[in-house]
Formats: structure tokens, C-alpha cells, sequence
């Protein structure tokens, strides 16, 4: 149940940084085996488990773009993992082309406006989880948040 | 909201707003009366986290995705414990079958922390446990404290979807939220959010593919719908204003719905297809009442309502999605005077401040036909019962509800005169920046219930419809809206991924291609 609740959200927190799904899924995954190999260090931080994953996630993100710059294959995926791809057209025609569309505009963003839009907003933590996640204080994600959302609506206009 | 209105410290008022929000308590015109010195300022900065917010559920994974990776976690666990045990053994010669090494390096060092082994032995001991069991059952046991710290199973259970096992438990948590409640305002607020989650799970089910759910999905919703119009409708007595905005805030979501919907219907399996429709019948006409309340109309009634017939409720009943208990709104079912507008030939009305949209579906009972020798598609056809038809209706008995050449009863369902009727306009993304080569202007939903122009350009990130057929592949024999060219998009072959309210049939296009 811990996972069904977290997944979701890591998830969205991935994908917004990811052009494909599948990787996004996949590094998903390798955020809570991660999580659970490290459950020592959780306890050890002391901070929000939220906070806690999302650190994870953020750092297994950073492997991915390292590993993905180095043209090294992606992580392994089960098979039937990978039978996945073929969305249905109800999901196609709802959800991708706007998935794309505000992806693209968030990959405009700086990226720590683009961190605290995404976990805000797409992840829908609290300012104090944002800002456990991402070590600032909650007063800073504040000022953040203003300044990425101003950001992002300058953007959309200029669109 | 207790904020000074500072102008250094928007952060903290936008903050503050932007909590109001998604507690689902204010709307951004009235917290932008709180601060009208920023209002230039904190309007467009809200409107996009709200349009940001609402593309989140759709950037979640696929629901399938959860419970098979789930499962492959577990197994991956597993292998790392036998990896574990493997490498211990081989490293030290001891055999103990009980020692716990499935988990790397680190994780034995969790195991071995002196804070677990207490709790550690205790699971050994007590209940007889190897040591590999027991600190597995200690793991999930201090998972599950954490999850249940922060609200726990109601958390969980709050992405269930009708047939999940979980769901049961997300509504009768709302069924206490709303005992618990002690004014009809808060009734009502609770309530429009619970209309949302229905229409979301919906929403979810179908993108899912999970169509066997859909029916469920669809009572679930007119049920939810029927429960807020009358909430709200109880709430207007007491709080006029805030009701007619929450009115507004039910108006814009259930009209977006339809829209959704309506995008959605050409792609769906034929089984879904009536039960869809049905949906859509039951956002129309929620948003329609909704439409009422912030006029200050009384709720209408049905032909054929339960209180008027005396009939027990019937699914037709349910989808009528109208406040039980008002005693003086229409006129009897045999009065023709309650008239579906539909956008080929509107009826004129004796009561024109009151309309009933679609009523042919209110009643109708949607069969496929076997075979249609003009359309190679599945065909259904409205067969209105008796106590349905208004008589200045167009007779829907034989039109084909998908595409076909024939104005179908489907139109009364797609077509969003209330889009305009109230001034309001919606867009799923707020700009000022009119989009140069945006399609005609329309009626099109915006996260703020600020009545503007209607001629407002179309949103400048709506995604273009040139990046429609590479999006992804379509491989199915089903044809998608990127390969039907609807009335919603007039200048261009492809659809937009969501329709925009449009006085012209979404699903009746004239040449689609099957």
C-alpha cells in the first residue's frame, strides 16, 4: 500500500523529467529498490519519509542522465514490463499530447523552478515536504514558487 | 485568510491562495477580492498552478503499471535476500540459515542497528519467526506505521477506482467527511470535490482501459452529481455567494468533462460507448443545474422524476441527476414544454430561463444495431422510451449515434450552448497571448470562473494539432481523434486533444473514417 500510495506520485515527479514513460516507470522502480537498500539512511537523516524518497529519486534521475549521456543501454526491464508501451487510444487521445505539451514547457524552466513547479503541482507535496526535498527552507520554496510560476506564465505567453 | 496585503510579500499570499484553492474553499475571484492590489499579479500565477495541478493526474503512471511493478519489486527484493544469503555464507562459512543477509550490505546494517534489534528479536521470539521472516514483517510493519502516520489507508484508498478493493473505503471516508460537517457550505464544497474525484476516476478507468468498471464508474458519478446539486442547493439558502461559486466551480468541471468525453466516445470500445454517453448526459445536465443555482433558479425535475411519477428510481432516474426534493419545478411529463436543445434545430420553450438538455438520453435506451449498410462502424440507436419524449424534440429513434451523414441525438449531448449562456469562458491553460494560427474562437474552459469575452484567443499552449500523428503510435482498428476530423477544429484535419465547447456535434462528423 506504501508503494501504490508514493509510486503515483514519484512517478509524475520522474516523468516530468523524462521524455519517455517507460523510463520514467522503470526508474520509478529502481527509486523504491533503492529506497529499500537504503532504509538505514532514512532512519539515520531523520526527515520526512516523503522528503526522503524524493531525494532518492532526484539522485537515481541524476544516474539516469549520466548513464543516458554515456549512451549506455537503459536499465534492465522485466519483458512483460516492457508490453506496456502500447497505450490504448482512450489514454493516447487524452493525456499525451498534453503530458508533452507541459513537459516541454516545464523543460524550459531553470531547473530548480522546474523542481519546485513539479513537486508543487504534479507531485502535490506540501511546501514543507517540497522543501525537505529539495533542502531549502520553506520561506525560500516560497519565493521559488512565485518566481517559477511567474517564469512559467511568461512562458505560456509567450507561447 | 488573515495575510497583510503587502505587496513584498506576494510569495505568502500566493501561498495562502494557492491553499485555499486546493482545499477547494475559495475560488480565484473571490480570493482575488481579498487582495485586489495584486490581483494583476497573483491571477495569472494562480491560473497556471491550477492548470498545472490538473494535468497531474494525467501525468500518473498506468494504474497497471503499479501493481506489476509492485510485483517485481517484490521478486527483485527477494533476489537480492538470496544474492545476500549466497554472498554471506560464502564469506564467513557460517551457515546460518537464519541469519538475515538477503539484503545487501547496507541493509543489514538496518537489521543490525541497534534501535531494530529489539523490536527485531520481539518478532523472532514472540511470534516464531526465523530471523529473515521476522525482519521482513518488521519492515512492512514500520512501513505501514509510516504510512498509517500520515493518514494511512484513507490516503491510499483515495486512488482507488470503482472494482478496486480499496474503493469501498475512499467513499465511505467521504460519506463520514460529509457527516462530520457541520454547515451546508462545507456539505457543498465536499461534495463538488467528490464530483471531481468521480469524474477523474472515470477518466482514469478509461485511459486504464478498465471499461468493465465504466458502468459503475458513470452511477458512481450521477449519484455524486445528484448529491452536490442538492447540497448545493441547500447551501444557497443559507450562503447565496459562495454557493453560486462553487456552483460555477461544478458548471466548469462537469462541462470540461463533457468535453473529455466527448474526445473520448469515437475511441471506445463499442460495449463502453452507451455507458459513456450516459456520462456524458449526467455532466451536461449537472452543469446545467449547476448553471441554475448561480442564476438562483430552483433545481429542475425530470419528466418522469420519481416525485412526479411516483415511481421508484430508475437508472434513467439516477442519470436525470436532479435535486430529489423540489417541489415546484416542472411540469408533468406529458407537458411538452421541457425541450432539449439540440444545435440543429433548437425548440423553442415556453419556460426559456429553464432547458433540458439532452432529454432524448435522459430516457433513451441506447442498442446497437447489427448493421448499418452506410457506416461500416458499430452504430447505436436511441430508442426513447415512453415517458420520455418531448415532442418538439427531433426523433431520435433511427439516427445512428456515431458518424454518419444524419444529425444523431448525439449532438443534443456534445453541443455546449451553457458554455456561452452564462458569459463564462473556459480554457484548460490561461494566457493573454492570442495563438496566431489557433482555431476559430470558441467557448473553451479556463481554471477561473471569470467571465471574459468570449472571443478570447485560444489558449497558446494548447498542443498544436501538428504534433498529433507523432505523438504516438496508433495501432489499433480503432479510429482516434487525430484521425477524425470533428467540427471542433474547422481549420485544420486534426482535433485538438481535448474538444472545446463547440455549438456544433463533436461526434458527428461527416466523413470519418472508420
Amino acid at each position: 500500500m506504501l508503494y501504490e500510495q508514493h509510486a503515483p506520485v514519484i512517478f509524475r515527479y520522474l516523468f516530468t523529467h523524462l521524455d519517455d514513460r517507460l523510463d520514467a516507470e522503470d526508474l520509478t522502480e529502481e527509486v523504491f529498490l533503492r529506497v529499500w537498500r537504503s532504509l538505514n539512511q532514512y532512519q539515520e537523516q531523520g526527515i520526512p519519509f516523503v522528503a526522503f524518497l524524493f531525494r532518492v529519486a532526484r539522485n537515481a534521475l541524476i544516474d539516469h542522465y549520466r548513464k543516458t549521456r554515456r549512451v549506455e543501454p537503459p536499465l534492465p526491464l522485466d519483458e512483460d514490463m516492457v508490453g506496456g508501451n502500447e497505450s490504448d487510444p482512450a489514454d493516447l487521445a487524452m493525456t499525451g499530447m498534453e503530458q508533452k505539451e507541459v513537459r516541454n514547457l516545464l523543460e524550459q524552466l531553470r531547473d530548480d523552478y522546474r523542481t519546485v513547479l513539479t513537486l508543487r503541482f504534479i507531485s502535490d507535496l506540501s511546501p514543507d515536504e517540497t522543501a525537505e526535498t529539495m533542502g531549502k527552507s520553506v520561506g525560500a520554496v516560497r519565493v521559488l514558487q512565485h518566481r517559477a510560476l511567474a517564469a512559467l506564465r511568461k512562458l505560456v505567453g509567450v507561447r | 485568510m488573515s495575510l497583510a496585503h503587502n505587496p513584498d510579500d506576494i510569495e505568502n499570499v500566493l501561498q495562502a491562495c494557492l491553499e485555499a484553492l486546493q482545499s477547494g474553499q475559495e475560488t480565484i475571484d473571490s480570493l482575488l477580492a481579498r487582495y485586489p492590489e495584486l490581483a494583476d499579479q497573483l491571477r495569472p500565477e494562480l491560473e497556471i498552478a491550477l492548470w498545472l495541478q490538473s494535468h497531474a493526474e494525467g501525468m500518473g503512471p498506468r494504474p497497471e503499471f503499479v501493481t506489476a511493478s509492485r510485483q517485481r519489486l517484490m521478486g527483485e527484493l527477494r533476489r537480492d535476500q538470496a544474492r545476500e544469503r549466497t554472498n554471506g555464507h560464502a564469506r564467513d562459512g557460517r551457515a546460518d540459515p537464519r541469519e538475515v543477509s538477503g539484503a545487501p550490505a547496507q541493509d543489514r546494517q538496518t537489521l543490525r542497528h541497534p534501535a531494530v534489534q529489539p523490536f527485531l528479536g520481539w518478532f523472532t521470539r514472540r511470534l516464531h519467526l526465523p530471523r529473515t521472516v521476522a525482519a521482513l514483517a518488521l519492515a512492512c510493519v514500520l512501513l505501514l506505521a509510516l504510512f498509517f502516520s500520515g493518514s494511512g489507508i484513507v490516503l491510499a484508498a483515495e486512488s482507488a477506482l470503482p472494482g478496486d478493493p480499496l474503493y469501498p473505503v475512499k467513499t465511505t471516508y467521504e460519506q463520514a467527511a460529509l457527516r462530520v460537517s457541520n454547515n451546508e457550505l462545507t456539505d457543498a464544497q465536499l461534495s463538488v470535490r467528490f464530483t471531481q474525484r468521480r469524474l477523474m476516476e472515470l477518466n482514469r478507468l478509461i485511459a486504464a482501459g478498465r471499461y468493465d468498471n465504466i458502468d459503475t464508474s458513470v452511477a458512481q458519478l450521477a449519484e455524486q452529481v445528484n448529491t452536490t446539486l442538492t447540497k448545493l442547493d441547500a447551501a444557497a439558502e443559507k450562503n447565496a455567494g459562495q454557493t453560486e461559486e462553487l456552483a460555477a466551480s461544478l458548471e466548469t468541471i462537469l462541462s470540461y468533462q463533457n468535453q473529455v468525453i466527448a474526445s473520448l466516445i469515437p475511441v471506445a470500445p463499442d460495449p463502453s460507448r452507451a455507458s459513456l454517453v450516459k456520462a456524458m448526459v449526467v455532466s451536461q445536465n449537472g452543469a446545467d443545474a449547476a448553471q441554475d443555482i448561480q442564476q438562483g433558479l430552483p433545481p429542475r425535475l425530470p419528466p418522469g422524476s420519481p416525485e412526479e411519477t411516483d415511481q421508484p428510481p430508475s437508472a434513467e432516474a439516477t442519470l436525470a441527476l436532479l435535486p430529489t426534493a423540489t417541489p415546484n419545478a416542472e411540469p408533468a411529463p406529458s407537458d411538452p414544454s421541457p425541450t432539449p436543445e439540440p444545435t440543429a434545430s433548437p425548440s423553442p420553450s415556453p419556460t426559456p430561463t429553464r432547458r433540458w438538455l439532452p432529454l432524448p438520453l435522459f430516457t433513451a435506451t441506447l442498442q446497437p444495431t447489427p448493421a448499418n449498410p452506410q457506416s461500416p462502424s458499430p452504430t447505436w440507436t436511441a430508442q426513447p422510451s415512453a415517458t420520455a419524449g418531448p415532442t418538439e424534440t427531433p426523433e431520435p429513434t433511427g439516427l445512428p449515434l456515431f458518424p454518419s451523414d444524419t444529425p444523431s441525438p448525439w449532438a443534443t449531448v456534445t453541443a455546449y450552448p451553457s458554455a456561452t449562456a452564462g458569459g463564462r469562458i473556459r480554457t484548460p491553460l490561461p494566457t493573454a497571448t492570442p495563438e496566431p494560427s489557433a482555431p476559430p474562437p470558441s467557448p473553451t474552459l479556463r481554471p477561473s470562473n471569470t467571465p471574459e469575452p468570449s472571443a478570447t484567443p485560444q489558449p497558446s499552449a494548447t498542443p498544436r494539432p501538428t504534433a498529433t500523428p507523432t505523438s504516438r503510435p496508433t495501432a489499433t482498428d480503432t479510429p482516434t481523434p487525430t484521425q477524425t476530423p470533428t467540427a471542433t477544429v474547422t481549420n485544420t484535419p486534426e482535433p485538438p486533444p481535448r474538444p472545446r465547447p463547440t455549438s456544433t456535434p463533436v461526434a458527428t462528423p461527416p466523413d470519418q473514417p472508420e
